[in-house]
C-alpha cells in the first residue's frame, strides 16, 4: 500500500492551527499510544511479584487508614466520609496527577521526539491513557468501598459524565501546556513537585469543606482543584454540586486551553531542541 | 512519484543554557561567524544550516558529505521533520523514514519484538501489516531469540541492525540515513547496502550522510558537499569525493601546523612554569646538585620549535627533537627525589 503523503514544512505554519492538527493527528493513532501507555504501565510493575495489583493494594490501604483516622474529625457519620476519601482521593489523584506528569510527558519522550516526527500530542495522550488506567483500578476499589458502605444509585449519579468528560478536556490542555512549559524551564518541573504536595491538604479530600468553619471553607473556594473535585465527587455521593463549582471548571477549562494553544503555537516548533 | 525539494533552507541550532559569554571566543574559534549572538555578544545559537537548496527525485541516491559539524546530521533531521526550518522550505513527497541517532526510536527496557511493534505502528502501520513483516525483520536482522530480550541488552551493532531492519521493511518512500550504519560489520554492510540498492528501483529516495566514501561511492550516485552549514558543491559522487578528500586535506595541515604551535606553546608555559618553581627551590637549598641547567637549554629548545612551529613547515621537524630530549625529565619529581638522595649518600 502505499498512500501519496506530501509534507510541507516552511519557518512559519500556520501555528494554531497546527496546534490542533497535532491534537487530531495524534488522536488519530490511536493504537500506538495505546501500546505506549501499556508499556509503561508494565514497565512500572515489572518484576514485582503482584505488578499492577499494587495499585489496588495501595489505594485500599490508604483509604481504609486515612477513614479510620481522619473520620474522627469530621462532623459526618463514618460511611459518608467513608465514601467521600474513597472517591475523592482517586479523582484527586487522576487531577493533579494531570499536573505532575505534565512536566515530564516530552522530556520522557525524548527518544522518540527526537528520532521519528510523530504528532507531539501523542505522547500526552499516552500519558492520559496511562492515568484512567491507574484511575479505572482504583476507582474499582473506590466502588467496592462505598457499596459496602451502603450507597445506593440515583438519578443524580449519572451527573458525574459530563464532569469525566470535562476533565478529560483539561488533562489534554494542562499536560500539553505544562509539558512545554517544563521542557523549556526545567525549574518548574521542581515548583511544581513542590507545591502539588501542598496541594492534597488544602483540597478537601481528607476533609469536608462543611466542617470548617466560614473564613477556611472560603479559603478552598480560591482553590480550582477543589472545584474539579466537587464536580465529580458530588454526583456520585448523591450531591448536587454547587453552580459555583461548574462556573470556576468552565471558566479554568477555556483558560488552561486558551493558555496551551497560544504557548503551543510560540512553542511547539521548538520542541526537540530543548530535550 | 516521490521527491524532496529544498529551498533556502536555514536553521539556528539555539543554545538555551548552554549558551556562552562572548569574551575570548574570538581569538579561539576559527569559524566564529557561525555563532548567533544577541545584542551583548553573547553566544545564543549556532547557524546549523545556511541558504540549502537542492531537490531529489524518485530512484535518486544522494550521498551528503562533510566534515564534521558541518550539519550534515541536522540537515538530515530537518528532512525528518524532527527540526523545523527558520527560513526556508522543505517539500517532501512520499512516507518518509529517517534512521538519524542509533540510540532514539526504541523503548530500550522493551523487547526487539515490542519495539518492531511500536516502531511498525509509529510509521503508520497497522497491526496485520506489522505481523506480515515481522518474520522479514526477524530474518533480516538475524538476531534471533534476542529478539524475545529488552533492546537494552543489545550491543550497538545489533541495535543497529534491528533498527535499519525495521527501517527498510515498512517500504518507506524516502530512507535517511546518518552514519552510524559503520557500527556494523562487513557482512552486514554488504547485506545492507543490496537492500538499500533494491529500495532505490523501487523508486525510494536515499539520503546517507557518511564519513566513509567506499560506503558512499557503493550506495549513492549524487553527492552533496556541506562545508560550515552552507551547500558547498553538489555533482557525482566520484568527483565531489575527490574535491572534498583534497580540501580536507589541504585543512589539516593547516590545522595540525596550529594544533603543534599550540601544543608546543602550552609545554613551554609548563616549562616555564616549573623553570619558576625550581628556581624558588634552588634558592632554598643551594647545597643540592642543581638540575635546573638542563631544562633551561631544554625550554629554550622548544621555544625554537614553537616559533618555527608558528610561521609554517619547519615547526615539526625542529620542535620534535624539543620534546624528546625533555624526555630524561629533570623536572620529574621522582628522578628529582633519586637524584636528590642520590646526592645525599654521595657526600
Amino acid at each position: 500500500m502505499s498512500t501519496s503523503v506530501t509534507v510541507r514544512r516552511t519557518a512559519r505554519d500556520r501555528e494554531i492551527a497546527g496546534f490542533f492538527a497535532d491534537l487530531v493527528d495524534g488522536l488519530r493513532m490511536t493504537d500506538l499510544w495505546r501500546t505506549f501507555a501499556w508499556d509503561e504501565i508494565q514497565q512500572r510493575y515489572r518484576r514485582s511479584l503482584l505488578g499492577v495489583a499494587w495499585i489496588v493494594i495501595a489505594y485500599a490501604t490508604f483509604v481504609g487508614g486515612v477513614s479510620i483516622f481522619f473520620s474522627a474529625f469530621s462532623g459526618e457519620d463514618g460511611a459518608f466520609f467513608l465514601m467521600h476519601v474513597a472517591i475523592g482521593y482517586a479523582a484527586f489523584t487522576f487531577i493533579a496527577g494531570n499536573i505532575t506528569d505534565g512536566c515530564t510527558v516530552f522530556t520522557g519522550a525524548r527518544v522518540w521526539i527526537q528520532s521519528i516526527a510523530l504528532p507531539h500530542s501523542i505522547h500526552i495522550y499516552r500519558s492520559i491513557c496511562r492515568s484512567i488506567f491507574t484511575f479505572a483500578l482504583q476507582f474499582i476499589v473506590a466502588a467496592v468501598i462505598i457499596v459496602a458502605a451502603g450507597w445506593r444509585p440515583s438519578l443524580i449519579n449519572l451527573m458525574v459524565l459530563p464532569a469525566i468528560a470535562v476533565l478529560l478536556l483539561n488533562a489534554v490542555a494542562i499536560q500539553y501546556l505544562m509539558g512545554l512549559i517544563s521542557a523549556r524551564y526545567r525549574d518548574i518541573t521542581h515548583l511544581v513537585n513542590s507545591i502539588t504536595r501542598l496541594l492534597i491538604f488544602v483540597t478537601p479530600v481528607l476533609w469536608i469543606q462543611s466542617d470548617l468553619d466560614n473564613t477556611r471553607s472560603n479559603f478552598a473556594d480560591f482553590n480550582p482543584v477543589a472545584h474539579y473535585l466537587e464536580i465529580f465527587r458530588a454526583p456520585l455521593m448523591g450531591l448536587e454540586p454547587r453552580p459555583l463549582s461548574w462556573i470556576v471548571v468552565g471558566v479554568m477549562t477555556a483558560l488552561v486551553w486558551i493558555a496551551a494553544a497560544v504557548m503551543a503555537s510560540r512553542m511547539r516548533r521548538r520542541l526537540a531542541y530543548w530535550l | 512519484m516521490s521527491y524532496i525539494r529544498v529551498d533556502n533552507l536555514c536553521v539556528n541550532y539555539p543554545l538555551y543554557a548552554r549558551s556562552r559569554a562572548a569574551a575570548g571566543l574570538h581569538d579561539i574559534d576559527p569559524d566564529f561567524d557561525r555563532m548567533v549572538r544577541d545584542d551583548k555578544g553573547r553566544v545564543v545559537g549556532v547557524r546549523a544550516l545556511q541558504g540549502v537548496t537542492f531537490e531529489a527525485v524518485a530512484g535518486e541516491r544522494i550521498a551528503l558529505v562533510g566534515e564534521n559539524g558541518s550539519g550534515k546530521t541536522t540537515l538530515l533531521q530537518v528532512l525528518a521533520g524532527i527540526y523545523s526550518p527558520d527560513q526556508g522550505e522543505v517539500e517532501i513527497e512520499g512516507r518518509t523514514t529517517a534512521l538519524v541517532n542509533i540510540n532514539l526510536g526504541m523503548n530500550a527496557e522493551a523487547s526487539g519484538h515490542r519495539n518492531i511493534t511500536l516502531r511498525g505502528l509509529a510509521a503508520g502501520r497497522t497491526r496485520a501489516e506489522i505481523e506480515e513483516k515481522r518474520s522479514e525483520i526477524a530474518a533480516f536482522s538475524e538476531l534471533g531469540d534476542f529478539l524475545d530480550l529488552p533492546v537494552e541488552t543489545y550491543s550497538a551493532g545489533m541495535r543497529m541492525r534491528l533498527s535499519f531492519a525495521i527501517a527498510t521493511a515498512f517500504e518507506p518512500d524516502v530512507l535517511i540515513l546518518d552514519e552510524w550504519l559503520s557500527a556494523g560489520d562487513a557482512a552486514f554492510r554488504k547485506k545492507a547496502t543490496e537492500r538499500m540498492q533494491s529500495f532505490v528501483d523501487q523508486a525510494g529516495i536515499l539520503v546517507l550522510a557518511s564519513h566513509s566514501p567506499s560506503l558512499l561511492i557503493d550506495t549513492c550516485k549524487r553527492a552533496l558537499w556541506l562545508d560550515a552549514g552552507r551547500l558547498r558543491a553538489e555533482g557525482d559522487v566520484k568527483e565531489i569525493l575527490q574535491a572534498y578528500g583534497e580540501e580536507m586535506e589541504r585543512r589539516q595541515v593547516g590545522r595540525d601546523e596550529r594544533a603543534q604551535a599550540q601544543i608546543a606553546a602550552a609545554v613551554e608555559a609548563r616549562q616555564a612554569g616549573r623553570l619558576k618553581a625550581e628556581a624558588r627551590k634552588g634558592r632554598r637549598r643551594p647545597g643540592i646538585a642543581d638540575p635546573d641547567s638542563a631544562p633551561q637549554a631544554d625550554s629554550a629548545g622548544t621555544l625554537a620549535g614553537s616559533l618555527s612551529g608558528a610561521d609554517g613547515h619547519a615547526g615539526t621537524q625542529a620542535q620534535v627533537p624539543a620534546l624528546t630530549h625533555a624526555e630524561p625529565d629533570p623536572a620529574n619529581p621522582i628522578a628529582r627525589l633519586v637524584r636528590r638522595m642520590a646526592s645525599v649518600f654521595g657526600r
